[in-house]
C-alpha cells in the first residue's frame, strides 16, 4: 500500500520536495502539502482504494505522513468490512 | 459593573471612545493608534487570552471578538492592531505547550500587558506565508534569525514578535516554525514606509529583523499545525469582527442620517429604500460571524483538532465577511451620498470605505478561491438546521 501511496503523493501532491527524499514517517505538510494537494490526494486515494473518508478521518492528521494515511486506509476498509 | 454590564465591556466601551476621538488623525497621519492601544493595556484587555494557568483572565474568544467588533466601529487601525496581537496570543496560548519560556511569556504579558506583532510575511515569497527564506540557525542552546519581512504591522510599536522561519538551514520553505520574540532579542531595521488607502494606522511597513534568543523561544508545534489550527480560524474570525464594526459604524451613519431628514421633514426620505437591504444583510454576517465563534470556542474548549470541514467554514466565514463589509460600506455610501462622500460631516463613510478594501486583499480573495473550492469538495457538506 505505501508503494501506491507514494506513486498518488508523487503525482497529486505536488510536493517541493521528491517523494523519494521523504520517509514513510516524514510529515508531509512540513514537505508542502496544502490544502489543494490534500484533496487531489483524498479523491485519488478513494478512487484507488475504493474507500470514502468518513468524517473522523477528514482531519489534518489523516494526511500528516505515508503511514498515517496507510493507516486510515487499512481502518477505512476494515470498517466497511465489518459494516 | 455598569448597567450590567461585565467590566471588561465597559473597559473595552471606554478604550472604544479614545480610539475614535484619534481616529481621523491615526488615519491622516497615518500613524500608530497609541491612545487606544495605551488604554486598552491600562484596562487590562491586551491580556484577554492569557489563560488563569499563566495569571491571565483566559477570556472567551468571542469575547475578544466582540473587542474588536467594538474599536472597529470606532477606528479601523486600532482594531486590527489590537485583532492582530490576540491571534498572536491565540497561538501562544494554544500551541506553546510545555515551553517554559512560552508560559513565562504568557505571564508576562498578563502582568505587564505586552503588545504582540507578527512576522509571517517576508520578502521573496511572494505573500505566501506558508513558505520561508529565513531559517532559525541554532548555536547550542540559543539561535539566531534573520529575516526580511514585507508587511510588519504596528513593528515599531510592539513589545515582541512571533516570526515565522524555517526550522533550520537545510529545511524546505515549508518546514517552519514559529519563533517568540522580546524587545531585548531582536534589532529592527525599517527598510520603506506605509502609505496606503486604509488601515493606515496599523503601520504595516517593511522591517529587517534580527534575533537572537534562547532555543526555548521556538514554538514547539510545526507552523503548518498552528496555522491550521489557530491562526486562520482566529484570523478570520477577529479580522470578521473588525470589519463588521466598521460595516456597524457605516450603517449607524446612515441611520443617523435618516431620523435627521424624517425629523426634519415628517416623512421618511426615498434614500431609506436601501435600509431593509443593508440590515437584512448585517444580520446574515453576524449569524455567520456568531456562528463561527461557537464553533470554534466549542474546538479550543474540548481541545479536538478541526476537521477539514469546519476549516473551510471559517475560510469561507473570511470571504464572506471580507467582500460583505466591503459591499455594505459602498450601499451605505450610495445611500447618504455627498454627505458620506465628504470626510467634514457626521455622516462621512469615506474611512469606512477605505479601511475596509483592505479586508479582501488580506489573504487575497482571488488566490483564497482555488483552495476554498478544493476545500469545499473534501467530505459531505453539513447543511443541516438542527
Amino acid at each position: 500500500m505505501l508503494a501506491i501511496l507514494r506513486e498518488i503523493i508523487a503525482r497529486d501532491g505536488q510536493l517541493p520536495v521528491a517523494v523519494d527524499r521523504l520517509s514513510d514517517n516524514s510529515d508531509l505538510f512540513a514537505a508542502g502539502l496544502d490544502s489543494l494537494g490534500v484533496t487531489r490526494i483524498l479523491m485519488a486515494v478513494e478512487d484507488r482504494f475504493d474507500v470514502v473518508f468518513t468524517d473522523a478521518f477528514l482531519v489534518r492528521g489523516s494526511f500528516a505522513t505515508l503511514n498515517t494515511l496507510a493507516d486510515v486506509i487499512a481502518k477505512l476498509k476494515l470498517a466497511e468490512t465489518a459494516g | 459593573m455598569t448597567g450590567g454590564e461585565p467590566a471588561w465591556k465597559v473597559r473595552a466601551g471606554e478604550a472604544a471612545e479614545i480610539a475614535g476621538r484619534h481616529a481621523a488623525e491615526v488615519d491622516s497621519l497615518s500613524r500608530f493608534p497609541a491612545e487606544a492601544i495605551a488604554a486598552l493595556r491600562a484596562g487590562g484587555l491586551l491580556g484577554m487570552l492569557v489563560p488563569a494557568s499563566a495569571g491571565g483572565p483566559g477570556h472567551r474568544l468571542g469575547e475578544v471578538a466582540s473587542v474588536c467588533k467594538r474599536l472597529g466601529e470606532h477606528c479601523a487601525s486600532a482594531g486590527m492592531v489590537f485583532a492582530m496581537h490576540q491571534i498572536q496570543l491565540a497561538c501562544l496560548v494554544r500551541h506553546g505547550g510545555e515551553s517554559a519560556w512560552c508560559h513565562d511569556l504568557l505571564a508576562a504579558m498578563a502582568e505587564r500587558a505586552l503588545l504582540l506583532g507578527s512576522v509571517t510575511s517576508e520578502v521573496g515569497v511572494g505573500g505566501d506565508i506558508r513558505r520561508s527564506l529565513a531559517a532559525v540557525m541554532r548555536e547550542g542552546e540559543r539561535f539566531r534569525l534573520e529575516k526580511h519581512g514585507s508587511a510588519v504591522s504596528y513593528g515599531a510599536d510592539a513589545d515582541g514578535l512571533l516570526l515565522t522561519a524555517r526550522a533550520g538551514p537545510e529545511a524546505p520553505e515549508t518546514d517552519q516554525v514559529l519563533v517568540a520574540a522580546l524587545r531585548a532579542d531582536y534589532t529592527l531595521e525599517r527598510t520603506g514606509g506605509w502609505d496606503a488607502l486604509g488601515m493606515r494606522g496599523t503601520c504595516s511597513g517593511p522591517f529587517r529583523v534580527a534575533v537572537s534568543g534562547e532555543a526555548g523561544q521556538i514554538v514547539p508545534c510545526p507552523f503548518a499545525d498552528v496555522i491550521a489550527e489557530t491562526m486562520v480560524p482566529v484570523s478570520h474570525i477577529l479580522w470578521g469582527a473588525v470589519w463588521f464594526g466598521i460595516a456597524t459604524d457605516a450603517v449607524a451613519r446612515l441611520r443617523a442620517l435618516l431620523r435627521e431628514e424624517w425629523r426634519q421633514g415628517g416623512r421618511l426620505p426615498a434614500r431609506a429604500a436601501a435600509l431593509p437591504g443593508i440590515v437584512s444583510d448585517m444580520l446574515t454576517l453576524q449569524a455567520r460571524l456568531q456562528g463561527a465563534v461557537a464553533a470554534y470556542e466549542a474546538v479550543w474548549e474540548s481541545g479536538s483538532t478541526l476537521s477539514m470541514w469546519r476549516a473551510t467554514e471559517f475560510g469561507l466565514l473570511k470571504n464572506a465577511l471580507s467582500e460583505g463589509c466591503c459591499d455594505i460600506a459602498l450601499r451605505v455610501l450610495r445611500a447618504v451620498g455627498f454627505a458620506g462622500y465628504r470626510n467634514d460631516t457626521p455622516y462621512s463613510v469615506g474611512r469606512h470605505v477605505r479601511d475596509l478594501q483592505s479586508a479582501p486583499l488580506m489573504i487575497n480573495n482571488l488566490r483564497f478561491s482555488e483552495a476554498m473550492a478544493s476545500a469545499a469538495l473534501q467530505g459531505r457538506p453539513r447543511f443541516d438546521i438542527v
